[in-house]
């Protein structure tokens, strides 16, 4: 006891030392134990993350990083109902296991709460989320990668990346190289379709029949490639409110319609008095966009259906061997695990 | 000289609507019009088919619905703010707006293949909520019409609670925009099936309402001194409530919620023709229905896209209002009751 008091200083300083030298080799040993076991990506905000190299759960926030894990075949370690609203009901009538799962994602509110109490391993923003709210997660223990989807490339970016961290790049490849396929495949075929020939189209929004699809949206990537000219494609933002007399002075000869409720509905558009100039209306090219279970139109790169299904609406005689059904049952199998008519899909 | 006041928003009022005819996206200029006229009269104006329709399917009506509602919240704005006793009384203060967008709402999740519709919901709603502030305030024993004014602050929290839980659970792609769209307010959805269920109601609801328009002067004053004058203040407020709510609810049914147009509106006309309510009720219809034409026309021609229609009531009106507050004079403007 003397000893120990008189030595006191030293004895601490010695205390100090070792616990020092062990927590250095700690967390040498530490970091060499796991770097085998992480995997590093940087993310579509430009964000490096650091992410375990067996993930076993994980949390997609926004419809497009779900979409991307099933497309993955990484579903099952999916903890929250990852996919778009009708999506996600189409998807929870036939797979009970998901139809299980909590749904995270309410309106354009996430239960943030609930994401932490599922424990995931990794959570898939989208890179529009608040920076501040990413920070709070990262905080909670939970690893968070944001991906992005406007264009094309873009989301090709964004399926690499996810397929990065899950360690599963060759399917994410095949994936991206299906998309490239059907891109190709209708790039083919519209390529050789003069200036004058393109037929003038305008793609109408989800908030009511008097907006427009712009020029900055994935909406007039499609209407372009499919060989069609967007009406709207000087316009800048997002689905642009155009008033009807815009619309008659456009004189659109086909129309998408972006919904199915309220004044839409090709019926509800036929009796309107206020289209009956339009030529799409006065030949009948009025079309609502698929599909009854989820958009087609975005986000990228699952929208290329609705890249093959627009070009062979506007130009059926160049794309009669192409079974419109046929392909979204292929697609729908492999990408998310059940064919298009078995989730209830109609065209 | 107030005369003169009366004639000037006459006039304004004539030349607001020969731009509006004359201006749009489509190519329909100032020379148009007399070939249009001719043409739909029955002789050959050598118009192309595809003008007429769409200057008679898509401007007009959009003109006609754009006077109606400016005119019939104007004059509920001068109704409410002498009711009230306040200058700060809007349209909506009851809940109107509220109930309006509640039943819109619930019409766009549940119930579009109703015949009645979207309009009619927000129609229905919206008296429906007025109603129940005035059941709720007649239940008080204090019959003043503060008591009028918080049971609509009741009715209206209750009722735009009911519209974020529809919101919280409807579709994020269409349904919840639709619906954030609607309450915005907008004029594109103008046919002549909404001119028609819109502009009778506010017709004869205004003609009403100027026709008892010498009543508002004493209805400005307590109610101790009304009734002294042997008004039965109670049952012409429930006709002057009953009324205007009336014209505000089908207009806000057809096109959605306008702000500022029944709160700036009526300011507008006091500081013109004075508080005396014969001259002001005619005033603030002619000069409410100029200005909201006025508003629509720029939201429609101003750029391919429209802009939202409350935005420009608002920036324009709100500095307006501002202008008059600063300028007027001791007695003027923002005295409700005349004399």
């Amino acid at each position: 006891m003397y000893l120990l008091k008189r030595n006191r200083p030293r004895f601490l300083c010695l205390v100090f030392f070792i616990s020092a030298v062990l927590a250095v080799c700690g967390c040498q040993a530490d970091r060499e134990g796991r770097e085998g076991e992480t995997i590093t990506v940087v993310d579509q905000l430009g964000r490096t993350v650091i992410v375990p190299k067996n993930i076993r759960r994980i949390a997609a926030l926004h419809h497009f990083g779900g979409k991307v894990v099933f497309a993955l075949g990484a579903q099952e370690l999916l903890v929250d109902q990852a996919l778009y609203h009708r999506e996600n009901q189409a998807m929870a009538k036939v797979n009970p296991s998901f139809a299980a799962k909590p749904k995270l994602i309410q309106g354009h509110d996430l239960n943030y709460e609930e994401l932490i109490a599922l424990r995931p391993d990794i959570a898939i923003a989208y890179t529009s989320f608040d920076p501040s709210d990413l920070e709070q997660l990262e905080d909670a223990g939970i690893r968070v990668i944001a991906i992005r989807g406007e264009t094309l490339e873009e989301s090709y970016a964004g399926v690499r990346l996810v397929a990065k961290a899950l360690g599963r790049e060759q399917r994410g490849e095949e994936y991206i190289a299906d998309c490239r396929m059907l891109y190709g495949l209708v790039k083919e075929r519209t390529a050789s379709i003069p200036p004058e020939k393109r037929l003038k189209v305008m793609f109408t929004g989800p908030k009511n029949i008097y907006s427009a699809a712009t020029g900055q949206m994935l909406q007039n990537t499609l209407l372009e490639t499919a060989g069609g000219r967007n009406v709207a494609s000087s316009l800048t933002g997002f689905w642009a409110s155009v008033s009807p007399e815009q619309i008659a002075a456009w004189n659109p000869e086909v129309i998408f319609l972006g919904s199915s409720l309220d004044s839409y509905g090709a019926e509800a558009l036929f009796g309107n008095q206020q289209f009956k100039t339009v030529s799409a209306v006065k030949s009948r090219r009025v079309y609502v966009f698929p599909s009854n279970i989820g958009w087609w139109d975005y986000p990228a790169p699952h929208c290329i259906l609705g890249l093959v299904w627009t070009a062979k609406t506007l130009y059926p005689e160049r794309f009669q061997d192409v079974d419109m059904m046929k392909v979204a049952n292929e697609f729908y199998r492999k990408y998310l695990g059940y064919s298009f008519s078995d989730m209830g899909g109609r065209l | 000289m107030k005369k003169t006041y009366i004639i000037f928003s006459f006039i304004a009022f004539g030349i607001a609507l020969l731009w509006a005819l004359a201006t749009g996206r489509y190519p329909i200029g100032l020379g148009d019009l007399l070939p249009l006229a001719l043409s739909s009269l029955g002789f050959d104006g050598q118009v192309p088919p595809e003008m007429q329709m769409v200057f008679w399917n898509i401007r007009v009506p959009r003109i006609l619905l754009s006077i109606a509602v400016g005119s019939g919240l104007s004059i509920a704005g001068v109704v409410f703010q002498a009711l009230f006793r306040n200058p700060l009384a809007a349209p909506d203060i009851l809940g109107v707006t509220a109930g309006s967008s509640f039943g819109a709402a619930l019409a766009i999740m549940f119930f579009t293949t109703f015949v009645v519709g979207v309009q009619g919901f927000a129609f229905l709603f919206g008296v429906f909520a007025v109603s129940i502030a005035y059941f709720l305030a007649n239940r008080s024993w204090d019959r003043s019409t503060s008591v009028l004014v918080i049971s609509g602050i009741v009715v209206s929290a209750v009722f735009q609670a009911g519209v974020s839980i529809l919101m919280y659970l409807a579709d994020p792609y269409d349904q919840l925009a639709k619906i954030v769209f609607w309450i915005m307010g907008s004029f594109h959805v103008a046919s002549w099936a909404k001119v028609q269920a819109t502009l009778p109601v506010v017709v004869i609801g205004s003609a009403l309402l100027s026709l008892f328009g010498w009543r508002l002067n004493i209805m400005t004053h307590n109610e101790e001194e009304a009734l002294s004058l042997g008004v039965d203040v109670f049952r012409w407020r429930l006709f002057y409530l009953g009324t205007s709510t009336l014209i505000v609810a089908s207009s806000v049914a057809a096109v959605g919620n306008i702000s500022w147009v029944g709160l700036i509106v009526p300011h507008i006309a006091r500081y013109l023709v004075g508080t005396e309510h014969r001259r002001l009720i005619p005033t603030a219809a002619f000069l409410g229905g100029g200005f909201l034409l006025v508003m629509d026309t720029v939201a429609r021609t101003i750029s391919s896209s429209e802009i939202p229609i409350s935005i420009i009531t608002s920036i324009l009106g709100a500095p307006f209002l501002g202008y008059l507050v600063i300028h007027r004079s001791k007695n003027e403007a923002l005295d409700v009751s005349p004399g």
